[in-house]
């Protein structure tokens, strides 16, 4: 029985630009190379012949030499072979990484065991043969897998399994666009042609590109991302683990998902409904992020209101928050409108007339515009009268 | 603030004036040119100009009539002093002084702001801003010629506007007013407006929000950049790819077919060269039976060739023997033809000798009789000639007879005889005449015979008249030297008369003529001879007549022989003939001669033609003769050959039963070499002689093609190692990070301004709803001033903007309004000093409860009937606290408004700087100047 480790989408050298803090963003990197060791541990305790990565090792085509240095190192550290294909983010392309003479040199004297599979053809191992079909441009409209009809199968060794190696979507799973997000856009799509007649000649079909784990069917399968680089738009979607298949040629795989993953990304939506919901938010906070918040990412998806102080304490809160946590992304607003008290603390004030009318008319204007959906005005005149509310505390 | 007195020394008309003013009512009076408008310049520079300005508003104070700088003093109230100021305008080196009882002294500068802060106004206007000085205290300085205009149109800063606000929101009351909060929160805002927008609602330049804006221009642009460079990444790696492929392509797929084909090629045209010789050879075979087959049907062709010449031959020596028999009968035909011809032509020439033998008979008579007629007249001439020459020798002998006289001898002579009658006309007319009436005594004259009665006498010279014996008297004619001179005259002229008689031989003038004419009339004649004489051709007649005979003899000669020879009827006939008939009968010989000839023209051009046709004829016998001999030897030598032949190549059936069955050999050959000819040809079309070298050009292509690919392909690796190097991909979402962060920001500004602007906006709507509250109280301060001017109701009307101020003044009289600028002159000058006298009680609170008011000539558009309500308007502002400075050409009208107010005190007159009454100021001021 064959056993390997299926990984993929490891996007080595990931910029995530939208984390505003240097470090945090080093840190992010660093987790990525990190898992590399993680699913190292894996293939050593399952004896692992050798991993496959399904595309996308790197985030980029022309990766910096450090991030390629860093992987090659890291590889190296693995002790069992690497097979590896070209994706859409690292595709294969003449002038990509691949034949780039620093990863080559990187590649001999780090990393020896990796094996680069950048032609579309049978590669006949020890215990298996393995059916590779890289991404050698960044979109192709020709199916990486078509070379796959034209192998005479019978000149295949009868008893070693067979294992395709793939990066794309395939019918029925459109991997990329389920997973992309505002900062994640889908990328190119390659579409795989994986019908019944050739699934009966495979064994296996390792594929990348949905950072989720994903079965598309018994034999098929997306491995998801070691360590995972998105907020998780549905509940079922798993990301941070390796995939430890046992093989035989002729029967079903064994899959089992292997944890690699170090850091949490939490989606988390909240709507306010006043001021005494801030305490609420605060405790699930608490929960959800426990002692180590540096160790977490949130979404923080946001409606509802508070008044002008309690969005001040708000205001206050995402700005610890961002301060504590890897990343705070927020989504949403929390609209900051007068309350009652602050109303009035405005409108009633018969020694300052200017005043009192102007918040008198923005507040009329507000519920209007709060009727009519103009969202749009209803936020400048929120914003009005918390400018209003502040000036007149600081006259006062 | 209050004025209390004034000092003017060196100030334009002033030399040293001194004013006290009244507490409340100061008039100053005096005709026009006394100074009254400078005393209020002189008050109103001296109150707002700095004492250092240089230019035309110093200049303007200064005095032309009295030496020394202008300087101005005022005393004043204000801030519950008593202050007294001290103004020398001297340009730059200008000083002021201000000072009150209680030790306060300050100089210059120090002393102009604090001036200015008593008066609360910014601070003194600078020489260079002169224009800014009548907007100083408009409201409160009328200047003359400025009544009826609208003290608040203009700038704010024209009528005290942030100080009336304050005491107009202090008049209405402290709940219907803006706050001091609400003028910090609006201030503040406002700040924090300017700061992001400029006046005219466009982004400040180096605010947030346009630093925001430019960061997200910014951003965006290196987003662009960096799409573009990743943009660049891929489609250098794609030209790699495609480069890879084509160098693939040349190699794998290209360039080995085209060595295939070369391959194929070199084995086509072995194939066919061995074809080629299996060609030749098979033609080399069929070379000999061609021959043969060739020589029998030539054979074939060359009997039947003369078989056929044959029988062509003999139909055509058919034709040319009939031939020669039609011309052999046409030939006889045409000799006859000429035989007539001839014969006809021999009688035509008879007759035409005959006639030309009469014609010359006809001919010489004719010159016979032209010979006798020139003899006749040859004669006729000669006597004609010596006719005339005896006539002319007659009339020469006349004119010899009579005396040599030219027509000019003949006037001459007439001239003299004119001469003299005129000289004797005029000694006629000068002489006395003298004639005896009657005659006691004998008259003489010079002792001469005595005149008879009856007898005149003309006297022309001196004569003594001598009248009995006693008495003589001496007659003098007339003309004193006159008539000497024509008496001179008249001998001369007689003398010369009688001179040309004797030359001429006449008596008189008259005679002279007639021999003169007589001459003429024989000269005359003697012309028409010789005329006559010229008609006559008489030169050589002699000759001529001799000349005459020789012609005769040969004439007669000529005609002697034809007589002799004429032996035609016709011919005597003509010697018979006279000359018109001779002249006939050769007229019809001619034309019967013409005649004789044309026939003969057209006979020989008969025989010319009949002769020629004859020769053509004789010709094609010739021919037709010697092609029926050819013929004749060609038939026998044809008739030669084809027994030749038979006898050769047998009989002709023979010949083509051989010939056939060559012809199907041949044809068996032929296809055989075709079946060759079709596989050389299509080696040979496929083995191309450029096929070679096209398969060697594409290598040779393909071998540049690559050289050029691969070095496409280095430039392309050091592209995308160059594009690379940097990972654009992570660039490009870095940059997208930070637009969207950019973008996200100034939004967030944006959102903020608009919320600022929209705030504003609202405050600004807040406070011209709230405006009432500030034109009210004013419109209500105007009311009792415009009351008291008509018993007709007036009501003010006046609008009020937080940023314009106060606008729109209008008058509603009855149910109509009228806009300030509508009024008439008098009504303008009436409302403007309503609202000024209105300003001046709202802000007098702010100014210690006084302010001075000054009218200079103020009311000269305005009825006199109006007078009595001005004045009770002025009054009222003086009731009010309004210090009141009224300046007229007419002070009259206005002494009575001392007797307004119950605290009014005698007023105090001071006429041309004369001394104040009393230490402290009365409540009224009369000033008189003049």
């Amino acid at each position: 029985m064959l056993s390997f480790l299926h990984s993929a989408d490891w996007q080595i050298g990931k910029p995530y630009a939208r984390v505003k803090d240097p470090d945090k963003r080093a840190r992010l990197r660093q987790v990525r190379l990190e898992a590399i060791a993680g699913i190292g541990r894996h293939g050593q305790d399952r004896q692992a012949a050798f991993l496959v990565v399904a595309g996308d090792l790197f985030d980029s085509p022309t990766p910096s030499g450090s991030d390629v240095s860093a992987v090659c190192q890291a590889i190296g550290n693995l002790g069992f072979p690497v097979l590896v294909i070209p994706g859409n983010h690292d595709h294969g392309a003449p002038g990509s990484v691949w034949h780039s003479s620093f990863f080559r040199s990187e590649q001999q004297r780090r990393a020896p065991n990796l094996q680069v599979l950048l032609n579309r053809q049978v590669l006949e191992l020890e215990h298996a043969v393995v059916l590779p079909c890289p991404l050698l441009r960044r979109s192709d409209s020709d199916d990486p897998c078509a070379w796959l009809r034209q192998i005479t199968w019978s000149d295949l060794p009868k008893s070693k399994p067979r294992l395709v190696l793939a990066h794309g979507s395939v019918h029925g799973f459109g991997g990329a666009d389920l997973d992309a997000d505002e900062e994640n856009p889908a990328a190119a799509s390659n579409r795989l042609q994986l019908d019944d007649a050739l699934l009966q000649e495979l064994d296996y079909v390792a594929l990348g590109d949905w950072h989720g784990m994903k079965a598309v069917n018994p034999k098929t399968w997306y491995s998801g991302t070691p360590e995972p680089d998105r907020f998780p738009r549905t509940p079922d979607y798993r990301g941070s683990q390796v995939l430890g298949v046992q093989l035989v040629r002729g029967g079903q795989p064994n899959v089992e998902p292997l944890a690699t993953g170090q850091l949490a990304w939490h989606p988390l939506r909240f709507h306010f409904n006043g001021d005494a919901d801030l305490p609420r938010l605060e405790q699930q906070l608490d929960e959800l992020l426990g002692q180590e918040p540096g160790q977490h990412l949130l979404l923080l998806e946001e409606s509802g209101s508070l008044s002008l102080e309690g969005h001040r304490h708000y205001e206050a809160l995402i700005e610890r928050l961002e301060a504590q946590l890897l990343r705070l992304k927020r989504r949403g607003r929390c609209q900051q409108e007068p309350g009652a008290d602050e109303l009035a603390e405005l409108t009633g004030r018969p020694g300052d007339p200017l005043i009192a009318r102007v918040a008198a008319d923005l507040h009329s204007a507000l519920e209007e515009a709060n009727s009519t959906g103009s969202a749009d005005t209803a936020e400048v005149l929120r914003l009005a009268l918390s400018e209003l509310h502040r000036c007149v505390r600081l006259g006062n | 603030m209050r004025l209390l007195s004034c000092r003017l020394r060196q100030v334009r008309l002033h030399r040293d004036l001194e004013l006290q003013f009244g507490r409340r009512f100061t008039l100053i009076g005096g005709p026009n040119e006394v100074g009254k408008s400078t005393v209020v310049e002189a008050l109103h520079k001296g109150l707002f100009l700095r004492s250092t300005a240089t230019g035309r508003g110093v200049e303007e104070l200064r005095s032309r009539l009295h030496a020394g700088l202008p300087e101005v003093e005022i005393s004043f109230e204000a801030a519950g002093q008593t202050w007294h100021l001290r103004k020398r305008f001297a340009g730059s080196s200008g000083t002021c002084q201000l000072s009150n009882g209680t030790g306060v002294a300050l100089h210059g500068a120090a002393a102009e702001e604090h001036l200015a802060q008593l008066l609360g106004v910014d601070g003194p206007v600078e020489g260079r801003r002169i224009a800014q000085l009548p907007e100083r205290w408009a409201h409160l300085w009328v200047r003359q010629g400025e009544a009826s205009s609208n003290p608040i149109a203009g700038q704010q800063n024209r009528y005290d506007f942030a100080r009336l606000v304050d005491q107009l929101q202090q008049r209405g009351g402290s709940g219907a007013i803006e706050s001091a909060l609400d003028r910090a929160v609006l201030e503040q805002l406002q700040e924090r407006v300017a700061q992001l927008f400029t006046a005219t609602g466009r982004v400040k330049a180096g605010s947030p929000l346009a630093e925001a804006q430019q960061r997200e221009q910014t951003c965006l642009e290196q987003l662009g950049q960096a799409q573009q460079r990743l943009s660049e990444l891929n489609s250098a790696m794609e030209q790699l790819r495609q480069i890879g492929e084509r160098l693939q392509r040349i190699e794998s797929n290209e360039r080995p077919a085209l060595l295939l084909q070369q391959t194929a090629l070199a084995q086509g045209e072995q194939r066919r060269l061995q074809l080629q010789n299996q060609r030749q050879l098979a033609l080399a075979e069929c070379q000999p039976l061609l021959q043969r087959a060739e020589g029998l049907r030539l054979a074939q062709r060359q009997r039947q060739d003369w078989q056929q010449q044959q029988t062509l031959q003999l139909t055509e020596q058919q034709r040319q023997s009939q031939q020669l028999e039609q011309l052999l009968a046409e030939q006889a035909a045409l000799q006859a033809s000429l035989e007539e011809q001839r014969q006809q032509r021999q009688r035509l020439d008879t007759q035409r000798q005959q006639q030309q033998q009469r014609q010359e008979l006809a001919q010489l008579r004719l010159d016979q009789h032209q010979l006798q007629a020139e003899e006749r007249q040859l004669h006729e001439h000669q006597q004609q000639l010596q006719a005339l020459q005896g006539e002319a020798e007659g009339l020469k002998r006349q004119l010899a007879a009579l005396p040599a006289m030219a027509t000019e001898q003949v006037r001459q002579l007439r001239q003299a005889e004119q001469a003299l009658a005129q000289a004797e006309a005029r000694c006629q007319a000068m002489a006395a005449s003298l004639e005896v009436l009657h005659a006691d005594q004998p008259i003489r004259l010079d002792g001469g015979t005595p005149l008879q009665p009856g007898e005149r006498y003309q006297l022309t010279a001196e004569v003594n008249l001598q009248v009995g014996p006693g008495v003589v008297v001496r007659l003098s004619p007339g003309g004193g030297q006159a008539l000497p001179q024509a008496q001179a005259e008249q001998l001369r002229s007689r003398e010369r008369l009688s001179s040309l008689k004797a030359e001429l031989g006449v008596a008189t003038s008259d005679a002279a003529e007639t021999i003169e004419r007589q001459r003429r009339d024989l000269d005359a004649e003697l012309t028409t001879l010789r005329k006559a004489a010229a008609a006559i051709p008489w030169a050589g007649l002699q000759e001529r007549i001799a000349a005459l005979l020789p012609r005769r003899q040969r004439l007669d000669e000529a005609l002697a022989s034809a007589a002799n020879l004429a032996v035609d009827p016709e011919a005597s006939d003509l010697l018979r003939l006279d000359r018109a008939g001779l002249e006939l009968a050769l007229q019809n010989l001619r034309s019967s001669s013409t005649s004789l000839n044309r026939q003969l023209e057209q006979l020989a051009t008969s025989q010319q033609q009949s002769a020629a046709r004859e020769r053509a004829l004789q010709q094609q016998l010739t021919a037709s003769r010697g092609q029926l001999d050819q013929l004749a030897g060609s038939l026998q030598g044809l008739a030669a050959r084809l027994a030749e032949a038979e006898q050769q190549s047998g009989p002709a059936e023979v010949l083509a039963s051989q010939l056939q069955e060559l012809e199907a050999d041949l044809r068996h050959r032929q296809a055989l070499q075709d079946r060759l000819e079709a596989e050389h040809t299509s080696l040979a079309g496929a083995a191309n002689p450029n096929g070679a070298e096209a398969i060697a050009t594409a290598l040779q292509q393909l071998e540049a093609e690559k050289d050029s690919l691969l070095t496409s392909r280095g430039q392309a690796e050091q592209r995308c190692a160059s594009l690379g190097a940097n990972d654009p991909a992570a660039e490009l979402e870095q940059r997208q990070a930070a637009w969207e962060a950019a973008a996200e920001e100034r939004a967030s500004l944006e959102r903020q301004a608009q919320a600022l602007t929209l705030l504003q906006s609202r405050f600004h709507e807040a406070q011209s709803r709230l405006a009432n509250h500030y034109s009210e109280p004013l419109r209500e301060a105007i009311g009792p001033y415009l009351a008291t001017l008509a018993t007709t109701p007036l009501q003010p009307l006046l609008a009020f903007d937080p940023q314009q101020g106060f606008q729109d003044l209008q008058l509603r009289q009855g149910s109509e309004a009228y806009s300030f600028d509508r009024l008439s002159g008098g009504m303008r000058e009436q409302l403007a000093a309503a609202l000024r006298l209105a300003l001046a009680e709202v802000l007098h609170p702010a100014y210690d409860h006084c302010l001075p008011l000054v009218f200079d000539d103020a009311f000269t558009n305005s009825d006199r009937d109006r007078l009595i309500g001005l004045k009770r308007m002025l009054r009222r502002g003086m009731e009010q606290g309004i210090q009141i400075l009224l300046l007229s050409c007419h002070p009259q009208d206005y002494r009575d408004l001392d007797t307004a107010g119950s605290q009014q005190k005698a007023p105090g007159e001071r006429i041309n700087g004369g001394e104040p009454q009393g230490d402290l100021p009365n409540e009224v001021a009369w000033v008189q100047l003049g």
